[in-house]
């Protein structure tokens, strides 16, 4: 357990051990973080990730529910009900007490295929309301933004700006390589989920047939 | 009672006066639209006192014509809204607009763009201050002081994209084709115009080639023909110069990416059709050979060849030299002289293209100045964009001078030559060019925000 944990194979990486998988030799084992505007958004056990431009937010639809198990009325729900909007740099963005917004991180996100990461708030902005993120786990291998599941759960309304750090991502080893066979193919704006491509789904969604 | 003229003036004043308002309400509308920069807005803006300007023309002047040219104005203007309609988000890759913009300014410093995208397929830049002081010329400036014929104006462009291929980034350096055509202005206001005119007057000659009855016209019928085929020979070296020279400046400015462009953008089109009153293009053949030229003697076909080290790039290196083979191919073939051999004005045109087609790579070479695209460590700029690119990664790198988004449209292009895939077990797929674009689209967000985090990062440990 002692050798395991001075390889740093069960804890959170910290700042040294960031910053070699930062700078490794070999691209394809690299963990890529890109653009790092600055040095300082490495910290002693995280990288800091700003919040970028593109934002999805929903709005009124003449649609009876929403449908993410089906994927035909999945995408066109979509496209009814999610607009995507920019908000330039040196622009503001409010959220609304209970509103939900899909934003992104500014940074481009590669994990190498032994690293996993955790994506948390910053502590500043969890004291004002804002939750960033409900599905925190990032596969190793996945490359893109990361989407982050902006709420402001506080009772004023909350401004936000591009370019702001907003979130910070956690890392640590995995015992094996790992191929990722994820369902976001290198996304670069916010992105809604992906229920409806859960295999099993045909199962689970088609009523028995025959004697029980 | 009203004299028809006055009966006239107030219906004509009471329709300009709707219409107006109509552009008005439009561009209140406008206003409240999501733009990628402030560009469209202060456009909005201009167009504003460009309205107030006619409105009070409108009331002052009693002059029915007047009237009626302010009418035909604002009709006009009433359709240039929709530039602004198709500015917004996500109606555009905005991504591309402050470098393009950036580009587009150091060639042309006043010029300020609104990038839009537009359902026909076509690039364009429209002149809309030029177009707008040449239509109010004959009207009262004052009334336009603040707009139009504003000292502190800035040129307003309007660069249009074709929509169908607005996420494909790729394609969009043929702006740099658009803008080329102001280098293309300035080759041509350069040439010794006494000395072409009587070129094309000994090519005219007797003007039997293209009218065999001239003799037996009288003189005054005569000199009109010969002044037609004149024009036309004229229309046909002029249009010809401005599309070589503006590929030129294209292929300068982008490097290679205009090339591969250049071919996607007349995929389907015929190879040899000739020059014609709609459009003075040159044959596409002929463009392939004279943009080859210049590919050539940049040495692009050694820097390709030179590409070395992993399996993307020398796959990239060898689908590459695939691709510049099989349009030197085309380019070999003979057909397009043939046609332009056949016919009479675009022989006599092209022997006047020919003889300065030698002089424009030096001229815009010396326009462009350090625009030039960068040839320097092509091979190792190239070879790491393309190791990001494999992985999915958008084409930025920290060993590329900020803010120069030109390699990551070329590593894109050539990541979509050599039908890069991005599923590690997959075929490639038009998923994977989709994917590309917005790699490379991202490339240019991030090349943009860089340069102008350094200079802010900069600006402030300077102060």
């Amino acid at each position: 357990m002692a050798a395991r944990a001075r390889r740093g194979l069960d804890f959170v990486l910290g700042r040294e051990a960031i910053l070699r998988a930062l700078n490794e030799a070999r691209l394809d084992r690299r963990l890529i973080v890109t653009p790092l505007l600055s040095e300082t958004q490495i910290g002693e056990v995280s990288v800091d990730l700003r919040l970028g431009t593109e934002f999805v937010t929903t709005r009124r639809a003449n649609i009876p529910a929403v449908e993410p198990l089906k994927k035909d009325e999945a995408e066109v729900q979509t496209l009814k009900w999610q607009e995507l909007f920019l908000v330039p740099r040196g622009k503001k963005l409010v959220l609304h007490p209970g509103e939900l917004i899909l934003g992104g991180s500014f940074e481009y996100v590669r994990l190498p295929p032994d690293l996993g990461a955790y994506v948390t708030s910053r502590s500043s902005w969890g004291r004002l309301g804002l939750v960033i993120a409900t599905a925190t786990a990032i596969a190793p291998g996945y490359r893109g933004i990361i989407t982050l599941e902006l709420t402001n759960v506080g009772n004023a309304p909350l401004v936000l700006s591009p370019g702001v750090r907003i979130a910070q991502m956690l890392f640590h080893h995995i015992g094996e390589d790992v191929v990722y066979r994820g369902r976001y193919r290198c996304p670069t704006i916010p992105e809604m989920g992906k229920i409806h491509a859960d295999e099993e789904l045909g199962f689970w969604l088609t009523e028995r047939e025959g004697p029980r | 009672m009203m004299s028809p003229d006055a009966g006239d003036l107030d219906e004509v004043r009471r329709r300009g006066t709707f219409l107006l308002r109509s552009v008005e309400d439009q561009l209140l509308a406008l206003s409240a639209l999501e733009y990628p920069t402030s560009s469209p807005l202060r456009f909005i803006g201009y167009l504003k006192r460009l309205v107030e300007g006619l409105r009070k023309l409108l009331e002052a002047d009693t002059n029915p014509e007047t009237a009626k040219l302010v009418c035909r104005f604002v009709t006009d203007l009433g359709s240039h809204v929709r530039f602004l309609e198709s500015a917004s988000y996500p109606r555009v890759p905005w991504a591309v607009i402050s470098p393009m913009e950036k580009l587009i300014r150091a060639i042309v410093p006043t010029a300020e763009i609104v990038l839009r995208s537009q359902w026909s397929w076509n690039y364009r830049i429209r002149q809309m201050s030029v177009r707008y002081q040449e239509a109010l010329d004959a009207l009262p400036r004052h009334y336009f002081t603040d707009s139009v014929f504003s000292e502190n104006e800035p040129a307003w462009n309007v660069v249009s994209l074709p929509r169908i291929d607005s996420g494909n980034v790729l394609m969009h350096v043929i702006l740099g084709h658009e803008v080329g055509h102001r280098i293309a202005d300035r080759f041509l206001e350069q040439e010794d115009w006494p000395a072409i005119q009587k070129e094309i007057v000994d090519l005219v000659g007797n003007g039997k080639w293209a009218e065999p009855d001239i003799d037996n016209l009288n003189p005054l019928r005569a000199m009109v023909v010969k002044n037609r085929v004149f024009k036309r020979i004229d229309n046909i070296r002029v249009g010809g110069i401005q599309e070589l020279v503006s590929d030129i400046v294209g292929l300068q400015l982008f490097g290679p990416s205009l090339l591969f462009a250049l071919r996607e953008s007349s995929i389907d089109d015929a190879l040899d059709g000739l020059p014609a009153a709609d459009s003075y293009h040159p044959p596409w053949r002929y463009r392939y050979r004279s943009v080859l030229k210049e590919f050539t003697r940049q040495g692009y076909t050694e820097l390709f060849g030179s590409l070395t080290g992993s399996r993307i790039v020398e796959r990239v290196r060898d689908r590459c030299a695939e691709h510049i083979a099989r349009l030197a191919a085309f380019a070999r073939e003979q057909s397009d002289l043939v046609a332009i051999q056949e016919d009479e004005y675009t022989k006599r045109a092209y022997a006047l293209i020919d003889a300065v087609a030698g002089a424009m790579p030096a001229f815009v070479e010396r326009e462009l100045g350090a625009l030039v695209f960068d040839r320097s460590d092509f091979k190792a700029k190239l070879e790491e964009l393309l190791g990001l690119l494999e992985l999915g990664i958008p084409p930025i790198s920290k060993a590329l001078p900020r803010g120069d988004f030109r390699y990551a449209i070329l590593a894109g292009w050539c990541g979509r030559i050599a039908q890069l895939s991005f599923d590690p077990d997959g075929e490639w797929g038009v998923e994977d060019d989709i994917t590309l674009h917005r790699l490379v689209h991202k490339a240019l967000e991030y090349a943009n925000v860089t340069e102008e985090y350094d200079a802010w990062r900069r600006g402030r440990e300077g102060g």
